[in-house]
C-alpha cells in the first residue's frame, strides 16, 4: 500500500499543541486515521487522488478540530491560571503606576512588578502560541532593560546605543501587550458568550498598537532630526498610556473572572519545575556576569586627601577681586571658597556682573533663561538666540562654564554614583576643541569629621570623539555630604553664526544593588537653585564670561594696584 | 435517520467508553464500530472523537498504547477501572434520563388523546 503524505493538513491540525511530544503523538494518531480512510476509499473504487481528497474532506472543519485539540492539550493548570492572572494584574499595576514615598520605592515597585509579570506569563505560556511568544518578548525586554541599567554608569554609552535601548525597551512593551491580549483572547474565545460583560479585546489591541506606532514615529523623528517633540510625548502619550493601562486592566480582570468561571478543563504540565529552572538559569546566565562587574565597581571606595585651596600663587587682592566677580553672578560663597587658586586664575579676565556692557548683560540673561519641559523628567534650558561659542578675533574662547552639585543626605550609601555632563553637539557648538583649551576642572569634596577631604574619582569618562579627551562624566563614591564642582571652557565657535545649545547634567544615583539606577538630568545653565526630586541633591550651573567681551569695563588688576 | 447534534452531544463519551469497554480499539475503528452498531444513526466525526478520547485519557478513564499495524504506528485505547466506574455511572444516568423522557413522551401522548 502506498504511503501518503498528509503533512500539510497534519501540520495545521497540530499547530495549536504546545508540547512537542504530544504534538508528535497526535500527529501519528491522525496520520493513521487518514491512512485508514484513504485505504477504505481506495477499496470502494476511488482513484488515489480522489481517495486522498475524500479522506481530508471527511475531517470536516479543520479549524474546529485544530482548536479543540489545542484546548484539550492546553497546559495551564486551572489553579495556576487563576494565580497567574492575579499575579499578572498585580505586576501590571506595580509597573504602570509610579508612586514614590521613599528613595528607591519606584525602582522596587518596577522590579517586583516585572518579576510578577514574568512569572505569570511563564505559567500561562503553554496555553497557546501567542502567550508563549509574549513570555519570550517580556523576557528579552526585561533582560535588556536590566542589562542596559547595569552597564550605563559603568560605560558612557554613545548616542546610538541609548537610542537603540529606548527603541527596544519602549517598542517591546506594546508588542508584549499585544501578544498577551491576543493570547488571552484566544484562551477565552470559547466561553466569551457566557460572560455578561464585554471584554474590550479589539479596542485594547488597537490602542496598544497605536502606542507602538507613535513610539516608532517619535524615534524616527528623534533619529532623523536629533530632537524629540516634548509636546507630542507629554500630552499624546500621557492620554494614550492612561487609556491603555485602564483598558488592559479591564481586559485582564474580566478575562480572569471569565476563565475561572468557565468549564474549561486544564491538565497539569509534565515537568514545569524543570522548565522554570531552565528559564531562570537562562536569565541568570545573561545577567550574572554584568551584575558581578557592576556590584564590584559599585562598592569601590574613594581615596581621600585633606583638601587645601592653596595650590597656586595668587595675590590676595587678585584673589578677592576674582572671588567678588564670581559671587556677583550668584555663585554661593561655599562654592567660591572651595575653588582652588589654580582654578580661580582661569577667571582672571572676568568682570563683575555690574560692569558688563548692556549688550553682554542681555546676552547673559538670555543664557540663563530657563524653559521647563517634560523631556527626561528634568529641567532643560535652551539657548534660544544666544551665540554660545562666540570667539574673539583671535579665536580664544570667552566662556567658561562652572557647575556644581551639592549632595546631602541623612543616610549612608554603600554604592558609587555617577554624574555626566554634556553639551548638545548637534548644533555645532564646539567644546574644548583644540588641545590648548582643554581646561577641564573637576573637584569632589566631602565633609567628614569637620574636615574637607578631596575625593579621588573612581572613574573618569571622556569623550573619545572630541579633539581632546574631553571629560564628560565621573563615577564617585556616594557619601552623605558631597560638593562636586566641574568647570570647562565652552566655545571656540567654528563659525560666527547664531547657535543654540543645551548643556545638561545627568545624575545616576544607585539606590540598591544590581544597578537599579536613576538617571535624572539636573540643570542647564541655571543660575538659580534647582531642586530636583531627590530632596537632598541641589544642583547649580552658571555660565561665566571668563574672558571679558569687547565693550565690558574690563580693568585688569595688577600687583601694582 | 441522523440524530441532531444537540441530542448526541451528551452521549458521545458514553458511546465511546462503552465500545472500548468491550475491546481495545483505535480511533477509526471506534467510529466504524459505533456507526455499525447504531446502524448509521451515530456518525462521529474526527473533530468530536479525538478531543473526547484525549480528554478521557487525561482523566485516566482510558489508557493508550502503540502498536505497529500495516507498516505504521497505531494508537489503541483501553478502558481503565476508573473508566469502567465512569461508564457505569453514565449508563445509569442515561437509563434514568431515557426512561424519564419516554415517560414524559408517553404522558404527553395520553394527555393529547
Amino acid at each position: 500500500m502506498q504511503e501518503h503524505n498528509f503533512d500539510e493538513i497534519l501540520e495545521y491540525l497540530c499547530s495549536g499543541i504546545m508540547s512537542k511530544s504530544e504534538k508528535q503523538s497526535v500527529r501519528d494518531e491522525l496520520y493513521d486515521h487518514l491512512m485508514c480512510k484513504y485505504e477504505t476509499n481506495l477499496a470502494i473504487g476511488l482513484d488515489e487522488e480522489a481517495a486522498v481528497n475524500k479522506a481530508v474532506e471527511e475531517l470536516g472543519d479543520a479549524s474546529t478540530l485544530r482548536f479543540k485539540l489545542s484546548q484539550v492539550h492546553s497546559y495551564a493548570p486551572k489553579p495556576t491560571l487563576k494565580k497567574a492572572m492575579n499575579m499578572l494584574i498585580f505586576g501590571y499595576v506595580m509597573t504602570s503606576f509610579h508612586i514614590s514615598f521613599f528613595t528607591g520605592m519606584r525602582e522596587i515597585m518596577t522590579f517586583i512588578g516585572t518579576v510578577c509579570i514574568l512569572v505569570a506569563v511563564f505559567c500561562m505560556r503553554k496555553a497557546n502560541q501567542k502567550l508563549n511568544l509574549a513570555f519570550y518578548t517580556k523576557t528579552v525586554s526585561s533582560v535588556f532593560a536590566l542589562f542596559a541599567n547595569a552597564i550605563k554608569p559603568i560605560y558612557s554609552m554613545p548616542f546610538w546605543v541609548e537610542a537603540a535601548a529606548g527603541i527596544i525597551s519602549n517598542l517591546l512593551s506594546p508588542v508584549f501587550l499585544i501578544l498577551l491580549i491576543s493570547g488571552i483572547k484566544e484562551l477565552v474565545a470559547p466561553y466569551i458568550g457566557s460572560y455578561p460583560k464585554k471584554i474590550p479585546f479589539d479596542f485594547g489591541l488597537a490602542i496598544n498598537g497605536l502606542w507602538g506606532a507613535i513610539y516608532i514615529v517619535i524615534y524616527a523623528v528623534l533619529i532623523d532630526s536629533g530632537e524629540t517633540s516634548a509636546e507630542i510625548q507629554s500630552v499624546l502619550l500621557a492620554i494614550l498610556l492612561i487609556t491603555a493601562v485602564v483598558l488592559n486592566l479591564v481586559i485582564f480582570a474580566r478575562s480572569s473572572k471569565l476563565l475561572w468561571n468557565s468549564d474549561h478543563e486544564y491538565k497539569i504540565e509534565d515537568s514545569p519545575k524543570k522548565k522554570a529552572l531552565a528559564a531562570v538559569v537562562a536569565i541568570a546566565v545573561a545577567i550574572v556576569p554584568v551584575a558581578a562587574v557592576d556590584i564590584s565597581l559599585a562598592n569601590q571606595k574613594a581615596e581621600t586627601v585633606v583638601y587645601t585651596v592653596d595650590d597656586a600663587d595668587l595675590s590676595q587682592i587678585e584673589y578677592e577681586r576674582i572671588c567678588g566677580n564670581l559671587l556677583s553672578y550668584g555663585i554661593p560663597e561655599n562654592v567660591v571658597c572651595s575653588l582652588p587658586k589654580s582654578e580661580l586664575k582661569n577667571y582672571s579676565r572676568s568682570v563683575h556682573k555690574s560692569k558688563l556692557s548692556e549688550a553682554n548683560r542681555q546676552l547673559l540673561e538670555g543664557c540663563v533663561q530657563t524653559h521647563q519641559n517634560n523631556v527626561c523628567h528634568g529641567l532643560e534650558t535652551s539657548f534660544s538666540t544666544c551665540a554660545v561659542g562666540m570667539a574673539e578675533e583671535d579665536g580664544y574662547p570667552i566662556i567658561r562654564v562652572l557647575s556644581w552639585v551639592e549632595y546631602k543626605s541623612s543616610t549612608d550609601y554603600d554604592y558609587s554614583d555617577a554624574l555626566f555632563w554634556e553639551c548638545d553637539w548637534r548644533h555645532n557648538v564646539a567644546i574644548n576643541s583644540g588641545e590648548e583649551y582643554n581646561g577641564d576642572f573637576l573637584l569632589i569634596l566631602s565633609r567628614e569629621d569637620d574636615k574637607m577631604l578631596k575625593n579621588e574619582p573612581l572613574d573618569i569618562y571622556t569623550d573619545k570623539e572630541a579633539l581632546t579627551d574631553r571629560m564628560i562624566g565621573v563615577r564617585f563614591e556616594g557619601k552623605k555630604d558631597l560638593l562636586i564642582i566641574h568647570a570647562e571652557n565652552l566655545g571656540l565657535a567654528i563659525t560666527k553664526e547664531t547657535r543654540m545649545s543645551n548643556y545638561m547634567f545627568e545624575f545616576y544615583h544607585r539606590v540598591m544593588p544590581f544597578s537599579i539606577l536613576y538617571p535624572s538630568p539636573l540643570m542647564v545653565y541655571n543660575a538659580d537653585d534647582y531642586y530636583n526630586y531627590f530632596e537632598y541633591i541641589r544642583g547649580y550651573s552658571v555660565m561665566l564670561l571668563s574672558w571679558a567681551i569687547p565693550g565690558d569695563e574690563y580693568e585688569p588688576v595688577t600687583e601694582e594696584l | 435517520m441522523k440524530i441532531s447534534k444537540e441530542l448526541a452531544k451528551g452521549s458521545t463519551a458514553l458511546l465511546v467508553l462503552s465500545v472500548i469497554s468491550k475491546k481495545d480499539m483505535y480511533g477509526y475503528q471506534i467510529i466504524k464500530t459505533i456507526e455499525n452498531a447504531s446502524e448509521d444513526v451515530f456518525s462521529l466525526n474526527e473533530g468530536t472523537l479525538y478531543p473526547i478520547l484525549h480528554s478521557l485519557e487525561a482523566e485516566k478513564s482510558l489508557e493508550s498504547y502503540w502498536c505497529e499495524a500495516e507498516g505504521r504506528k497505531r494508537k489503541y485505547y483501553k478502558i481503565t477501572s476508573k473508566g469502567l466506574e465512569e461508564l457505569a455511572g453514565r449508563e445509569q444516568e442515561w437509563k434514568t434520563f431515557s426512561t424519564a423522557v419516554t415517560k414524559v413522551l408517553g404522558g404527553a401522548k395520553l394527555a393529547g388523546t
